[in-house]
């Protein structure tokens, strides 16, 4: 089981003299149950990745399959659920219930079973179907319009979920939400979130790709990459900021065997260390 | 001075009853940043469409150095006096070169050719964008659009900028260098109205104002403000991690005042 890239390639205008390497032997796996976080800079070919993932696009090199099927367009039909940057632009039916309807009628769905579906997928985002249901999706909020979007993508029943800046342009509130959406959704699928920034979703990652013009600069596990803040500087992005206080210490020659991403101990970790001056 | 007195103002389409702001007053001193907090739908926004008139007050008033933003006769004045700066910086981009998008408002004022060329040089200046000029503003990133809105508005030589979260649609590293840019714009006496959902940047403000479905629920010094939790949570909004491990180290007895930066914590634990 998994959604497994195998040293998969992409060129755009490929044979032209437009051509335009975007990613290459980029191998990458996710699971059932699994966050995967792929972070790297504007360019880095973190969008090229998700599209191939979700059968978009087709590799110019190497291999995709999803569950054991080799992936194409057809294959990804409900198994891969991707949800585009800035989603509620894209909502266009009168009632949140209808466009969340939309995915699985398209999949061919049952009308008894679609209802179901939609309101198990808006429950599922923290939506109550019978306050949001119907509403027009234009009168939500940033936070609850995005919600809305992923339900959408939740009510198909994809195997595997791509989140594409889930939480970009959204306040607190709506940041913690789509937070508490993706923990989630982990007990169905597996997930793939791509943001520029490691900030957000590396304390509950499973594992970290990082991009760099078109090639993993690091994969691993999110926990060496939070013991190894280097791994971000040496793919030219910062760490998260806590990390990069962190480090600094260790770069002064203070003990910090393992480090955290939470604040409060954090701190306590620099005290313990004797890390600054009485 | 920008002056916020006594502001009520509805929406007339809204279903509700509540007002979007209610009884909100606050100035914007010359030389000063002052940052505006809130969630989505605080009245954030309307506020920073109060300052030149696009919407006016139900009551209370909006005055620009005294100029009243009810005052159609002053209006024109008052708008050159007011910068504004939006969220998107794609919608403010009005011309097919840098340079030229820069003068498109101070041309609009009948600003003569020399003192143009030396307008549009000294804003690109200020945002880091010179050398740029001739470039089409659509192949810049996103942090140099917002710079280069910034840069038009500068252009006018306005005494006030309204920003209206000029960094929620950028990367990291074009919100960093937009914020830098921003904080150095107080200089020569100009003030800057900040309107942002992002706490990590009332860094280095003078004041700072939260707002909370329409009402100020907090007005004073941003370093007071990030030690209110629980005000701020209640709010919607949510304290930077390095923040709240700036408080954390701060109880355990650390020498840090508030610092928000990863530079200026590494520099108040270890100098």
């Amino acid at each position: 089981m998994g959604l497994i890239a195998r040293d998969i390639g992409y060129t755009y205008s490929e044979g032209t003299d437009f051509e335009q390497s975007a990613l290459s032997g980029v191998s990458f796996q996710v699971s059932p149950g699994e966050l995967m976080l792929v972070v790297g800079s504007t360019g880095s070919g973190k969008s090229t990745l998700l599209r191939l993932l979700a059968g978009l696009l087709e590799p110019t090199s190497g291999a995709l399959m999803v569950d054991g099927v080799p992936l194409s367009a057809k294959t990804t039909r409900g198994a891969v659920g991707l949800v585009f940057q800035d989603p509620e632009s894209q909502m266009f039916a009168e009632t949140v219930l209808d466009d969340v309807c939309f995915g699985p009628r398209n999949l061919g769905v049952s009308d008894s079973d679609l209802h179901v579906r939609a309101e198990e997928a808006l429950s599922a985002v923290g939506l109550d179907p019978d306050e949001y249901g119907a509403r027009s999706p234009f009168g939500l909020s940033g936070g609850e319009a995005r919600r809305a979007a992923i339900a959408g993508v939740l009510a198909m029943r994809p195997r595997y979920l791509l989140l594409d800046e889930p939480t970009a342009w959204l306040d607190a509130s709506g940041r913690s939400a789509i937070r508490e959406v993706v923990r989630a959704s982990r007990n169905d699928a597996g997930v793939v979130v791509v943001s520029h920034s490691a900030e957000e979703f590396l304390g509950e990652a499973d594992g970290l790709v990082i991009l760099s013009e078109g090639q993993i600069a690091f994969s691993g596990t999110a926990r060496d990459a939070i013991d190894d803040p280097a791994v971000f500087h040496r793919a030219g992005l910062q760490p998260p900021e806590i990390l990069a206080v962190l480090q600094g210490a260790r770069d002064r020659g203070f003990d910090l065997p393992e480090l955290t991403l939470d604040p409060v101990c954090a701190a306590q970790l620099l005290e313990k260390a004797g890390a600054w001056l009485r | 001075m920008l002056s916020y007195c006594n502001i009520i103002f509805r929406y007339p389409s809204s279903s509700d009853e509540a007002a979007a702001l209610c009884d909100v007053s606050f100035d914007v001193a010359p030389g000063t940043r002052v940052v505006v907090l809130g969630a989505n739908g605080s009245g954030k926004s309307t506020l920073a469409r109060l300052a030149n008139g696009l919407l006016l007050p139900e009551s209370g008033s909006v005055t620009v150095d005294g100029l009243r933003t009810s005052d159609e006769n002053v209006i024109r004045e008052l708008r050159q006096r007011v910068g504004m700066v939006f969220q998107r910086p794609d919608d403010q981009i009005v011309a097919t070169t840098v340079e030229e998008d820069v003068a498109f408002g101070p041309e609009n004022l009948g600003i003569q050719r020399d003192e143009l060329r030396l307008r549009v040089d000294a804003a690109l200046a200020a945002v880091h964008l010179t050398g740029l000029e001739s470039r089409e503003p659509h192949v810049l990133s996103g942090g140099q659009k917002q710079r280069l809105a910034i840069a038009g508005a500068i252009a006018m030589h306005p005494a006030y900028l309204v920003l209206d979260e000029p960094t929620s649609m950028l990367d990291p590293q074009g919100r960093a260098d937009v914020l830098a840019i921003i904080k150095s714009l107080t200089g020569r006496d100009r003030g800057v109205l900040h309107i942002t959902h992002d706490l990590a940047e009332v860094a280095g403000a003078e004041s700072a104002i939260v707002l909370d479905r329409g009402h100020v629920v907090f007005q004073g010094d941003p370093l007071e403000l990030l030690g209110e939790g629980r005000l701020l949570s209640r709010c919607g909004l949510e304290l930077p991690p390095l923040a709240r491990m700036a408080i954390e180290l701060r109880r355990l007895g650390a020498p840090v005042e508030g610092s928000q930066t990863v530079a200026t914590l590494q520099e108040a634990l270890w100098g």
